[in-house]
């Protein structure tokens, strides 16, 4: 038995009525003042398109340098997988990984799973394979990390531009948009689409 | 509990408001159109902004990295390596270039690359700065417009840029000596241009070796300048001597050639591109007078020529006049005696306005060995012989001298023989040497076999008589000396002062003294009195007084 | 405050993944299909083993240098703290408090908080429970902010390679560095927020 008109706040565990939301309107929690569900401010035209830009933005960002130094005439760029090359050199494989992961793959995921499910939503209809995307997007909600990299990107501007010559490359700006798109669309909270998104009478799990 | 129940347990639950930020419904495509605009203009640009791309082989990848190297012409960055990868053969390397857009005129058939790494070479040390930086390509562009995309990059770089100002000229050379592409060319002992590339003849009789000499020094190449090869160290261990004569320390490492007009009137008409010059050996040949055409001599010789060599001198009176080309061994049947045969060239040019002379004795006279041969003749005739002399003790290097010998020993000349041969005598060092064989072979008839021989048995008889001595003739001997020494102890004692022989002796002289006194008294007064003989003798007062006092008891 | 019931009392489940309250007993979702449970199972045994283990290699990493630079020929290993003091002393403050924060005093924070949540949810005590809930959802905001030196070290060590002149190379340190973060995020993610509320029913 299933009660679609209840929410259960996933940080205390008490149970609420779900009640229509206005524009830009957010349900908290009585309890622990969590947030519950939020009013989405984005059709699924608007995600999609979103995705796409981020998409595009994402392969821009990963391809041209992010910062490019220069001494004594020499001169040496680095892109985001570049840096997660580095970082792999010697001991240092399993933190390469790691960064691969977060930096690279997570936020990838994302936006083709995202797109993936959104295309066929503009048909109304569900994606094959919809529970296991909107599972994985959950699940790797917590480990996109493309605002570090940006952060990470400014401290070793201020680093290096000590010593040399440095200059911010299109892929920061890339890298900037890219966290900006990401944050919009798979950030927030996915599960909303699970509400949204035209559910396939047939396939019922636990059955 | 019933669904409703449940539903109806529920409260509502709090919300808040927040911010609200709005995109109208169609606007939002403008997200991703912009963003794909941005992308593909981003690929157009880069595109476009290529240039073209080459590829350049080398021997090894050293120094050259992918995405790193760039390429450089007059230091202004023109292309970046892309990628290198292993020829299909395994034998060399090929990068892959990306020029830039105004560096098209790289792509062209004359242009030439080459890798700019830290060099330690002939001409001197060069690319260090690329020791911090990384090596780089550097590239040179020539004047061909055609096209061409794949190129064989040059192990070093060139001497001589493309454009570069100055003259190019040709030297022919026996050999390359110790110079080397890079290596310095030298103006009164100022570097003022570079070897830029040598060859041999096909016929490998001969090197050309090009040099480039940049401007403004090309002007003082003139058409009489002469070209030495100024490498290294010029010594010259000869039989004048030793002579040391270096250009530069570079130089002596690195090895160099050059140039100058000899001294006197010359033609100073300025030598014009690309022409041919010889390259001499030493600044001596170079400057010599053209020696003209040298007449071939042969000569015997009996003694060892050890010291003698292929090139040595032939020396007339202190004027080296030309050389020895060839020694060879000879056996003459009749005498059954070994000979060396030499063979020499003599350049008459450098007996200077002597042959001048000669030539006009020579009455035009076609057969220069015949020439050679009429005119030796008279000389012979007066004592000009060859002969082999040590030059220098300390090497034992031989010359072979030409001078008239006083009270030589006469010798057939035959003037037509071929080739003509001139009559030789001992040197000086052999007389020498001979006189020390003779010493030798005196010391050497000296009998000291039997000299030894005789020595040994007069020894043994000298010891045979010892011994003889020391056994019989000693004890008889001591014997007699024991006898001799009693006597004359006993001598002795008969000659001593208070001995009986010597008082006798001593009454005996007084006795004596008194009878010579009185005899003395007699004959002075027989002197005086002579007629006391007859008369005798009166009575002397004197006497009868010496008689009165003796017998009255001795009174004297 | 409302008293809302809590899920246990109307026996409901909500679905960690969708979102969909169901009936407690099932013991999957309907919608999604993931697994439904109460609680999420051994949460402060997993919880405490992750902490522990984060504490572990939180020392090697700040001790360890993380990063080897060398300058003509002359090089030097530096560990995170090295790091920020170089920044402070060359002026950048700001910076230096940037990667204190990040790497030292983040995850101290968290270690903090976890302990604190976990042990208070052991002894089921009811002190202080909304802070608690909101020093929860703090960390997990946090949280992950501290891989910023890992992405340092990961673009320095990218783009300072000039051979004689310059290079950058990590070292273990940052290997240890990365762990503690997903360590401690996986820590953060084991700990059952809604322990923090049992026994508020009444």
């Amino acid at each position: 038995m299933t009660h679609p008109e209840l929410v259960i706040c996933e940080y205390c565990d008490s149970v609420w009525r779900r009640s229509e939301l206005g524009d830009d309107e957010i349900a908290r929690c009585g309890r622990c003042r969590a947030v519950l569900y939020r009013a989405s401010r984005l059709d699924l035209d608007q995600l999609l398109a979103l995705t796409v830009a981020a998409a595009i933005v994402f392969v821009i960002a990963n391809v041209s340098p992010v910062i490019r130094i220069a001494v004594s005439g020499m001169h040496n760029e680095a892109n985001l997988l570049q840096s997660i090359a580095a970082l792999s050199h010697g001991s240092g494989l399993v933190v390469g990984l790691v960064a691969a992961a977060t930096l690279f793959v997570v936020p990838l995921l994302q936006i083709v799973l995202l797109g993936w499910v959104l295309v066929f939503a503009r048909a109304h209809r569900r994606a094959p394979g919809f529970a296991f995307a909107m599972r994985w997007l959950h699940r790797i909600r917590p480990w996109s990390m493309t605002e570090v990299f940006l952060l990470g990107v400014l401290v070793a501007i201020v680093k290096l531009s000590g010593m040399l010559n440095v200059i911010a490359g299109p892929g920061t700006y890339a890298t900037v948009i890219l966290t900006g798109l990401i944050t919009l669309i798979a950030k927030r909270d996915v599960r909303t689409l699970w509400d949204r998104l035209p559910a396939d009478e047939a396939v019922v799990f636990g059955e | 509990m019933s669904d409703e129940d449940v539903s109806a347990a529920a409260p509502s639950p709090r919300v808040s408001v927040s911010r609200r930020r709005g995109w109208s419904a169609g606007l939002i495509w403008l997200v991703p159109a912009v963003a794909a605009l941005i992308g593909i203009g981003m690929v157009i640009h880069n595109w476009t902004s290529e240039g073209p791309v080459i590829e350049i082989s080398f021997i090894t990848a050293e120094g050259l990295e992918a995405g790193k190297t760039q390429v450089k012409y007059k230091d202004v960055v023109i292309g970046l390596v892309d990628s290198i990868r292993l020829a299909g053969d395994n034998t060399h390397v090929i990068a892959r270039v990306n020029l830039s857009k105004d560096a098209a005129g790289f792509a062209t058939a004359d242009a030439r690359y080459w890798v700019v790494r830290p060099r330690f070479g002939t001409s001197g040390v060069s690319g260090i700065g690329t020791l911090l930086s990384g090596a780089y390509i550097g590239a040179d562009n020539g004047e061909s417009h055609e096209a061409k995309k794949s190129f064989v990059g040059l192990e070093r770089p060139p001497a001589v840029i493309h454009g570069s100002p100055g003259k190019r000229f040709t030297l022919a050379a026996n050999d390359i000596g110790s110079l080397d592409i890079g290596s310095p060319v030298y103006y009164r002992r100022i570097q003022v241009g570079r070897l830029a590339s040598y060859e041999l003849h096909k016929d490998g009789r001969q090197m050309s070796v090009d040099i480039f000499v940049d401007a403004p020094y090309d002007r003082f190449v003139t058409v009489s300048s002469r070209f030495w090869n100024a490498s290294g160290v010029d010594l010259n261990l000869d039989a004048s001597g030793l002579k040391l004569n270096t250009q530069s320390l570079a130089a002596v490492i690195a090895g160099g050639i050059a140039f100058q007009t000899p001294p006197g009137p010359r033609d100073a008409t300025l030598a014009v591109e690309g022409a041919q010059f010889t390259l001499y050996d030493d600044m001596q040949t170079a400057f010599a007078p053209p020696d003209g055409e040298p007449d071939y001599l042969q000569m015997r010789f009996e003694q060892s020529l050890r010291g003698l060599s292929v090139g040595s001198q032939v020396d007339f009176r202190g004027i080296i006049v030309g050389r020895v080309v060839s020694i060879n061994l000879d056996y003459d049947i009749d005498k059954q005696r070994f000979l060396q045969i030499v063979g020499v060239v003599i350049y008459p040019n450098r007996f200077g306005r002597a042959a001048e002379k000669f030539a006009q004795l020579a009455q035009d006279n076609d057969d220069t060995n015949a020439r050679l041969a009429n005119f030796i003749k008279p000389q012979i005739a007066r004592g000009l012989r060859a002969q082999a002399r040590v030059g220098n003790l300390l090497t034992g290097q031989l010359y072979i001298a030409l001078d008239f010998v006083s009270n030589a020993p006469k010798v057939e000349f035959d003037a037509s023989a071929r080739p003509v041969e001139l009559p030789t005598v001992p040197g000086s060092f052999d007389r020498l040497q001979e006189q020390m064989t003779g010493i030798v072979e005196k010391l050497d008839r000296i009998p000291f076999e039997s000299i030894g021989k005789n020595l040994d048995s007069t020894i043994a008889r000298l010891d045979k008589t010892l011994r003889q001595v020391n056994e019989s003739t000693l004890p008889q001997f001591s014997a007699t000396l024991t006898g001799a020494q009693g006597t004359l102890g006993s001598a002795q004692r008969a000659v001593d002062v208070d001995s009986p022989l010597q008082q006798n002796l001593a009454q005996t002289l007084a006795e004596i003294q008194r009878a010579a006194r009185s005899v003395r008294v007699l004959t002075d007064y027989l002197g005086i009195h002579p007629e006391s003989l007859l008369r005798g003798k009166p009575a002397d007062p004197a006497l009868r007084d010496v008689q009165e006092k003796d017998a009255k008891g001795n009174k004297p | 405050m409302t008293a809302a019931p809590r899920a246990a009392q109307l026996g409901l489940v909500g679905c960690h993944t969708c979102g969909l309250v169901c009936a407690a007993g099932q013991a999957q979702c309907p919608r999604c299909g993931s697994h439904l449970h109460p609680r999420k199972p051994d949460s402060l045994a997993r919880s405490w083993a992750f902490l522990i283990a984060a504490l572990i290699l939180y020392v090697p990493s700040n001790v360890l240098p993380v990063m080897y630079t060398s300058m003509l020929g002359r090089g030097e290993t530096s560990t995170i703290l090295h790091g920020v003091v170089e920044f402070w002393k060359s002026g950048s403050w700001d910076i230096a408090l940037l990667i204190f924060i990040a790497s030292v005093a983040v995850p101290s924070t968290k270690f903090l908080v976890l302990a604190t949540l976990l042990v208070s949810a052991r002894r089921q005590s009811s002190w202080a429970r909304l802070q608690r809930a909101r020093l929860y959802r703090f960390i997990e905001l946090i949280g992950y902010w501290s891989m910023l030196d890992v992405v340092v070290v990961a673009l320095v060590c990218a783009l300072v390679q000039f051979h004689l002149l310059g290079t950058a190379e990590p070292r273990v340190g940052i290997v240890f560095f990365g762990l503690v973060v997903v360590l401690t995020m996986f820590a953060a993610m084991s700990f059952d927020p809604r322990l923090i509320w049992d026994g508020d029913e009444e």
